[in-house]
C-alpha cells in the first residue's frame, strides 16, 4: 500500500541532479559513473573544449511543432525542442500565416514542468481507504481495466447503461484524447450518459445561449479582425490577463487610433492599457447596455435601414400573447408569415408583400382588435426605463459617461464588442445580458461587418465543418445527453450511479463543491483519469495516470482557425497512457474492443474525412503540422461567403426562425413574459436579495494569468511569481472588518466557506470580493466553489445544448478575519 | 560599430510575465533566480495592486533586467574582469570561469538586476536536465570567455546577457521573440535606420535613472497615455483624459527613487523603499 506520495516525490525531485532515466541510460550506454557524469555536466570539461556547445547542440537537437491544447482560447502553436529523448524547450511556433503572428504566454512556456512533474500519477491505483481517504493500492493497468469493466457491466445490468456518466471536459481541447474525443465515443458505444462538448458544460453557457437565440448561432469574429475596429469595447473581458496573445490585436488597433473601452468592476491589466475603464456594479451590464440603446435611439443614431431589413424590428408583436403576429392570426390561412404595418396602405400586411414599406415604430390594432406593436417600438419603450441617470443609479456609472459611451459607440463605425466567457456569462441572467449586447451592436448595423460584431469565441472548435458522427457516435450508437450542471440532481434522483471524469477536475470546477461532493459520495463507482492527483481524483475508486498532451498524438481544433497536429513527442512517462489507449483497454474488457482498434492517426483521418475540402493529415503534416481551415471547411460556408479575417453573418443571413436578427425572441416568452432582452437584477448577488443583509459582499471568481482554470496550479516557476491564493478586498471594506493585508480570512455563506489570505487593493470595488478561480481545493482550506451555486436558469432550456450555466459570479458571501 | 539595444514599450506591457518566464526557460534559471522580472508600479507590496482610491486608481508594469549600460558600474568594480562590456556590440557579460563571487557588481548596480547563486542551484521539481539553450557558449568575439553555461555553479553572479547565445547566432533575445504583445524591439542603436533608433529618435523612449550617467542600452516607451473622454467618478461626470488625475503615465525616470511602491518578486537587494 502506498500513500499519495507527494512528499516523497517532491523530496526526490529537489535532490538529485540526475534522473533515474538518465542514470540508467548512462550506465547502460557507457558504463560511466555518476561522478563522471557530474564532471561532464559541470565546469571541468568546458574550459578544455571551447567548441563543446556546437557539438552537443547540433548533433542531438530536434524541433517539432505541436500546440498548447488547453482551455484559455489561445490555442498557441508551440515549437518543442528535444534533446535526445527529452523536451528541453518550448518556443512560439509559426502558423504559416502573415496575418497571424506566432504566439505564446507564460503558461505555454512552463509546460516542461508539467510534463516532468514529480507529482504526476505514475501508475493505476485503487482506493483502499474509502473515497477521499488518500489510501491507495497500486494496481496494474490490466487489473484496473478489468475492475472498471466488471463494475460498469454490473451497474449497467442493474440500473441500465445510462446510469454511467462519462464526463470528458476541457482539460484538453483536442479531438482524439480530449474534449471532443474518445470519451464520447466510449460513452456512445457502451450506451452511457455524457454532456456535450460543444455546447453544454459546467459554466459559460449563458452567452452562447443568448447568441443562439438572437443570431441563430454562437459564432465570433476571428480575433485579428479587431484591428479593423475604430472602437473596441472589452465587455467584462480581462483579455490582457486571460487570453494574453489575443490582446495584441487590441493594442494594434489602439495604436492605430481605435478607442479601447474596458468594462469591468475590477481594475486589471486590461484597464492599464485601455483608453477608458468603466467600473460598474457587478451583474448590471445589461442595464448599461439598455441605457446605451436608449441614448442611441433617443438621439436617432441608430441605423433604421438595418433595423428594418435585417432584424425583426418592424415585425408586429401581439400584446396579448407577446408572440409575433402571424398572417394566420388575421386570415386563418395557415401562413406563418410575420406581419408589419405598411406605411403606404396603412394596413397590416405580411412583411414580404410586394411594395410594402414597413413601419419601424408604432402601436396598432388588428382588424380583429388585437393590440400590436413593432418589436422596435417595444424595445424603445423598454429602454425608456433606462435613461442614463436611472441606469447610473443601477450601475454606478456616471450618466454622462453612459451618454458619451453610447455616442462614441454609435459614431465609431465600426465598433467591436469583445466579451469574455468568464464575464457576463457567469451570471444567472447572462443570456439576457449577451442579447442586450447583440441588440446594441445590431442597432448600428455592426453585425456581420469587419471590425464589428459581438465576439466571445471563435475558431475551429466551433466553425470546422467536420461531421463527427462516425467518430463520436459510431454505428448510430448515441450516448444519452445529460446537462453537466444537473449532475448532482441526477445522482440524487438515482439516475446516475457511476461516473468517469477524463481531463476534468470536476469537483474543483463545479459550482457548490459541497453539493457536488455529496453527490459523488452517493455514487457506486467513480473513475478519474488525470495526470495528477487532483481534488477530483482524490474522490475516485480508481485513478488512472494519463499521458500529457506531449506524450500522445492528436489534432487540435481550438480557439483559432487553424488545425494543429500535435504528434507524440516522447513516450508516455512512467505507466501513463493516452486516453485513446485507456478507453480502448476498458472497452475491450467489456467486449467493445472492435470500436477502438485504430491508432490516433487513424481516427484523426476519420475526423478529417468529414471535411468538405478533403484535407488529410498528410496535408497538415506537409504544411508543418499546422493548416488554416479552408473556406469550404468552415461550417457556415454553406450560407455565408467566407472573408478573411473570418466574420460571421457576413452575408447578413441568420439561421434564426425569421432569418433575421431576433432581438425579440419568442421562445423565451414563457420564462420572461417578453421576448426582449430585459434587464433583471442579479439572481443572488443583488442588494434586493434578503440574503444581502447576512452576506453583503458580491464574490466574483476571475481567471488568473497564472493558471488555465485549474491547470498549472503546481508549476514551480508560476508559483514563484504568484505563490499564494488570496482574496482581493478594497481597503475600506477591509478596514471596516478589521482586516489587514496578509491576514487570514474566512469567506462564507450558507453553502460553505474557504480560508484564504486577504490582499488589500484599491483596484477592487467596495462591496465586492475577488478570488481567482481554479486553485486546488486543498489550499489552504477549500476551493472557491465551496461558495458558488448550481442555480440553473430555466430560460436556457430553450437552447438544447446550452441548458446549464453555472452562475459563478452571482454569489453573495461574508468575510471575517480568522484570529491567528 | 554596433551597439545592441532594446526598447520596451510600456504602453503595450500588460504585466503578463511571459518575458520573465521565457528568460527563465531559455537560460535555465534555477528557482529563486530571475534575470528578468516584471514589477508593478502601483500602490502595494504585491503585483497588480494599483495606487489611489477606487475607482481613481493607476498602475503600470515595468519589466526589469540588465540595462547593458554604456558606462557600467558593475564593470568598473569587478576585481577580476569577469564582468565586462563587449566592445563589439556593447553587451555586458559575465565570464563564469572568472567570477569569484565577491558581489561587488551587485552592490554597484543601480538597477538591482544581478542574481547571486548563494547555494547549489535548485530547479523545478522533476526537471533534472537543463532546459532552454543546450550547452555552454563562449563569447563569439572572445572565445576564451565562458558567457553562458546551462547550470551556473554556486558562488557566481548571473544576469541578463541579451541571450548572448542567441544574438551570437543572429537570433533576437528570447523575451523579444516571445512577448505576446509585441512590446519589445531589439536592434542596433548605432544604425540610424533601425526600428529601435527610429523609436528613440522620435523622443518617445527614456532610459532608467539617466541622471546616474550610466547610459543604458535599454530604453522604455512610457506607459499608455489614455486618450479621449473618461468618467470622473468623484463628480459623477466625465473629463478629458489629458486633464485627468486618473492616469496619464507617470515618469518612469522617477519611479525607482521617488514614486514609492514598486512591487513584484523583487530580490531584497533591489527592493525599493515606499509606503509604511
Amino acid at each position: 500500500m502506498v500513500k499519495e506520495g507527494y512528499s516523497v516525490s517532491l523530496r526526490e525531485a529537489l535532490n538529485p541532479r540526475l534522473s533515474r532515466r538518465k542514470f540508467l541510460a548512462l550506465l547502460g550506454a557507457a558504463g560511466v559513473t555518476v561522478g563522471a557524469y557530474e564532471i561532464l555536466r559541470g565546469s571541468v570539461l568546458k574550459s578544455l573544449q571551447p567548441a563543446y556547445e556546437e557539438q552537443i547542440t547540433n548533433a542531438s537537437l530536434t524541433k517539432v511543432r505541436t500546440a498548447h491544447v488547453n482551455n484559455c482560447d489561445g490555442s498557441c502553436g508551440l515549437l518543442a525542442t528535444l534533446n535526445g529523448g527529452e523536451i528541453v524547450k518550448f518556443s512560439p511556433a509559426t502558423f504559416n500565416d502573415p496575418d497571424f503572428p506566432p504566439r505564446i504566454c507564460l503558461r505555454g512556456l512552463s509546460q516542461i514542468q508539467y510534463v516532468y512533474h514529480p507529482d504526476r500519477l505514475k501508475y493505476p491505483m485503487q482506493s483502499v481507504g474509502g473515497r477521499g481517504s488518500g489510501q491507495w493500492k497500486q494496481i496494474t493497468w490490466d487489473e484496473a481495466a478489468s475492475l472498471i469493466a466488471s463494475k460498469f457491466q454490473s451497474i449497467s445490468s442493474q440500473y441500465g447503461s445510462k446510469s454511467i456518466y462519462i464526463a470528458p471536459y476541457t482539460g484538453n481541447l483536442s479531438v482524439i484524447n480530449g474534449l471532443i474525443g474518445v470519451g464520447y465515443r466510449f460513452a456512445s458505444v457502451i450506451g452511457a450518459s455524457a454532456g456535450d462538448f460543444e455546447g453544454d458544460n459546467e459554466g459559460d453557457s449563458a452567452s452562447p445561449a443568448g447568441a443562439v437565440e438572437e443570431l441563430g448561432a454562437f459564432d465570433g469574429h476571428e480575433l485579428n479582425d479587431l484591428v479593423n475596429s475604430n472602437m473596441i469595447i472589452l465587455w467584462g473581458n480581462n483579455l490582457a490577463e486571460t487570453d494574453i496573445p489575443d490582446m495584441r490585436f487590441v493594442l494594434d488597433a489602439r495604436d492605430n487610433g481605435a478607442r479601447v473601452v474596458y468594462i469591468d468592476p475590477r481594475y486589471t491589466p486590461t484597464a492599464v492599457v485601455a483608453d477608458q475603464w468603466v467600473p460598474l456594479r457587478p451583474g448590471t451590464d445589461g442595464a448599461l447596455a439598455l441605457s446605451m440603446i436608449n441614448v442611441i435611439i433617443n438621439e436617432g443614431l441608430y441605423n433604421s435601414n438595418y433595423m428594418l431589413n435585417y432584424t425583426v424590428g418592424p415585425f408586429l408583436v401581439r400584446q396579448d400573447t407577446m408572440l409575433f403576429l402571424r398572417e394566420n392570426d388575421l386570415s386563418g390561412n395557415g401562413s406563418n408569415n410575420y406581419m408589419v404595418y405598411d406605411t403606404v396602405t396603412g394596413q397590416i400586411l405580411p412583411y414580404n408583400s410586394p411594395g410594402v414599406v414597413p413601419a419601424l415604430t408604432g402601436t396598432y390594432k388588428t382588424a380583429n382588435g388585437v393590440s400590436v406593436k413593432t418589436s422596435f417600438q417595444m424595445l424603445s419603450e423598454l429602454v425608456s426605463k433606462y435613461d442614463p441617470s436611472t441606469a447610473s443609479n443601477i450601475t454606478g456609472v456616471p450618466a454622462q459617461a453612459i451618454q458619451q459611451l453610447a455616442e462614441d459607440f454609435a459614431k465609431a463605425n465600426p465598433a467591436a464588442i469583445k466579451v469574455g466567457f468568464g464575464g457576463i456569462s457567469h451570471w444567472y441572467y447572462g443570456d439576457l445580458t449577451y442579447r442586450a449586447l447583440i441588440t446594441l451592436s445590431a442597432l448600428i448595423g455592426y453585425i456581420g461587418v469587419h471590425g464589428g460584431g459581438v465576439t466571445t469565441y471563435n475558431g475551429a472548435l466551433l466553425d470546422a465543418a467536420t461531421d463527427l458522427t462516425d467518430w463520436l457516435t459510431p454505428d448510430g450508437k448515441q450516448y444519452n445527453y445529460i446537462p453537466p450542471l444537473s449532475f448532482a440532481d441526477q445522482v440524487f434522483n438515482g439516475n446516475i450511479k457511476a461516473a468517469w471524469f477524463p481531463c476534468d477536475n470536476f469537483i474543483n470546477q463545479q459550482g457548490d463543491t459541497n453539493r457536488t461532493i455529496k453527490a459523488i459520495e452517493q455514487l457506486d463507482f467513480v473513475v478519474v483519469s488525470d495526470a495528477f492527483m487532483t481534488p477530483t481524483a482524490k474522490y475516485a475508486d480508481i485513478v488512472l495516470p494519463i499521458a500529457t498532451e506531449y506524450e500522445k498524438t492528436d489534432l487540435l481544433l481550438g480557439g483559432n482557425f487553424f488545425l494543429q497536429y500535435t504528434p507524440k513527442l516522447i513516450e508516455p512517462l512512467w505507466e501513463s497512457m493516452a486516453d485513446l489507449d485507456m478507453f480502448a483497454l476498458v472497452a475491450s474488457k467489456m467486449g467493445y474492443g472492435s470500436y477502438f482498434n485504430g491508432t490516433a492517426e487513424d481516427y484523426i483521418g476519420l475526423v478529417l474525412s468529414g471535411f468538405p475540402s478533403g484535407t488529410t493529415l498528410d496535408d497538415i503534416k506537409a504544411n508543418g503540422n499546422v493548416m488554416r481551415l479552408k473556406d469550404e471547411d468552415i461550417a457556415t460556408s454553406s450560407y455565408q461567403p467566407i472573408t478573411k479575417p473570418y466574420v460571421p453573418f457576413y452575408q447578413q443571413s441568420f439561421p434564426t426562425p425569421s432569418g433575421r436578427i431576433e432581438f425579440y425572441v419568442e421562445s423565451v416568452v414563457p420564462y420572461y413574459k417578453t421576448g426582449l432582452p430585459i434587464y433583471k437584477e442579479p439572481n443572488e448577488a443583488s442588494p434586493q436579495n434578503v440574503l444581502y443583509t447576512k452576506y453583503p459582499f458580491v464574490m466574483i471568481t476571475s481567471h488568473t494569468r497564472f493558471r488555465t482554470h485549474t491547470q498549472w496550479d503546481n508549476l514551480a516557476w508560476l508559483l514563484e511569481i504568484n505563490p499564494h491564493q488570496f482574496v482581493e478586498i478594497n481597503p475600506s471594506d477591509a478596514a471596516a472588518k478589521g482586516i489587514n493585508d496578509g491576514d487570514k480570512v474566512k469567506i462564507y455563506n450558507d453553502r460553505g466557506y474557504i480560508i484564504t489570505t486577504a490582499r488589500l487593493t484599491p483596484g477592487m470595488r467596495p462591496g465586492v470580493l475577488n478570488v481567482y478561480q481554479g486553485h486546488w481545493s486543498d489550499f489552504p482550506t477549500g476551493t472557491v466553489n465551496n461558495l458558488t451555486n448550481q442555480d440553473i436558469n430555466p430560460a436556457q432550456s430553450v437552447v438544447y445544448l446550452f441548458q446549464s450555466n453555472t452562475p459563478y459570479f452571482d454569489v453573495l458571501v461574508n468575510i471575517e478575519k480568522v484570529s491567528s | 560599430m554596433t551597439r545592441l539595444g532594446m526598447v520596451i514599450d510600456l504602453s503595450r506591457c500588460v504585466g503578463c510575465n511571459t518575458c520573465a518566464v521565457a528568460c527563465k526557460e531559455e537560460n535555465n534559471e534555477p528557482l529563486g533566480i530571475w534575470w528578468n522580472r516584471v514589477l508593478t508600479v502601483g500602490g502595494g507590496d504585491y503585483i497588480d495592486v494599483p495606487e489611489g482610491e477606487y475607482p481613481n486608481v493607476d498602475m503600470h508594469y515595468l519589466p526589469l533586467a540588465c540595462q547593458h549600460c554604456e558606462d557600467a558600474p558593475c564593470v568598473k568594480v569587478c576585481p577580476v574582469a569577469a564582468t565586462y562590456k563587449r566592445t563589439e556590440d556593447g553587451v555586458v557579460l559575465v565570464d563564469f570561469d572568472r567570477c569569484i563571487g565577491c558581489r561587488y557588481c551587485m552592490a554597484a548596480c543601480p538597477y538591482g538586476v544581478r542574481n547571486f547563486n548563494w547555494g547549489e542551484p535548485v530547479y523545478s521539481p522533476g526537471v533534472d536536465f537543463p532546459v532552454g539553450h543546450q550547452g555552454d557558449h563562449y563569447d563569439k568575439y572572445n572565445p576564451s570567455r565562458l558567457v553562458y553555461m546551462p547550470e551556473r555553479p554556486k558562488g557566481v553572479v548571473e544576469k541578463c546577457t541579451f541571450c548572448v547565445q542567441r544574438i551570437d547566432n543572429n537570433e533576437v533575445p528570447f523575451c523579444v521573440e516571445t512577448c505576446p504583445e509585441g512590446a519589445r524591439v531589439f536592434g542596433d542603436l548605432e544604425n540610424p535606420d533601425s526600428e529601435i533608433s527610429g523609436i528613440i529618435q522620435n523622443g518617445n523612449a527614456q532610459q532608467l535613472l539617466p541622471e546616474l550617467g550610466t547610459n543604458p542600452q535599454v530604453y522604455y516607451v512610457p506607459p499608455y497615455q489614455k486618450k479621449g473622454i473618461v468618467p470622473d467618478y468623484a463628480n459623477q461626470s466625465v473629463i478629458n483624459a489629458n486633464e485627468s488625475t486618473i492616469a496619464p503615465g507617470q515618469s518612469i525616470i522617477d519611479l525607482a527613487e521617488e514614486n514609492g511602491y514598486v512591487s513584484g518578486f523583487v530580490p531584497p537587494q533591489s527592493k525599493k523603499k515606499g509606503g509604511e
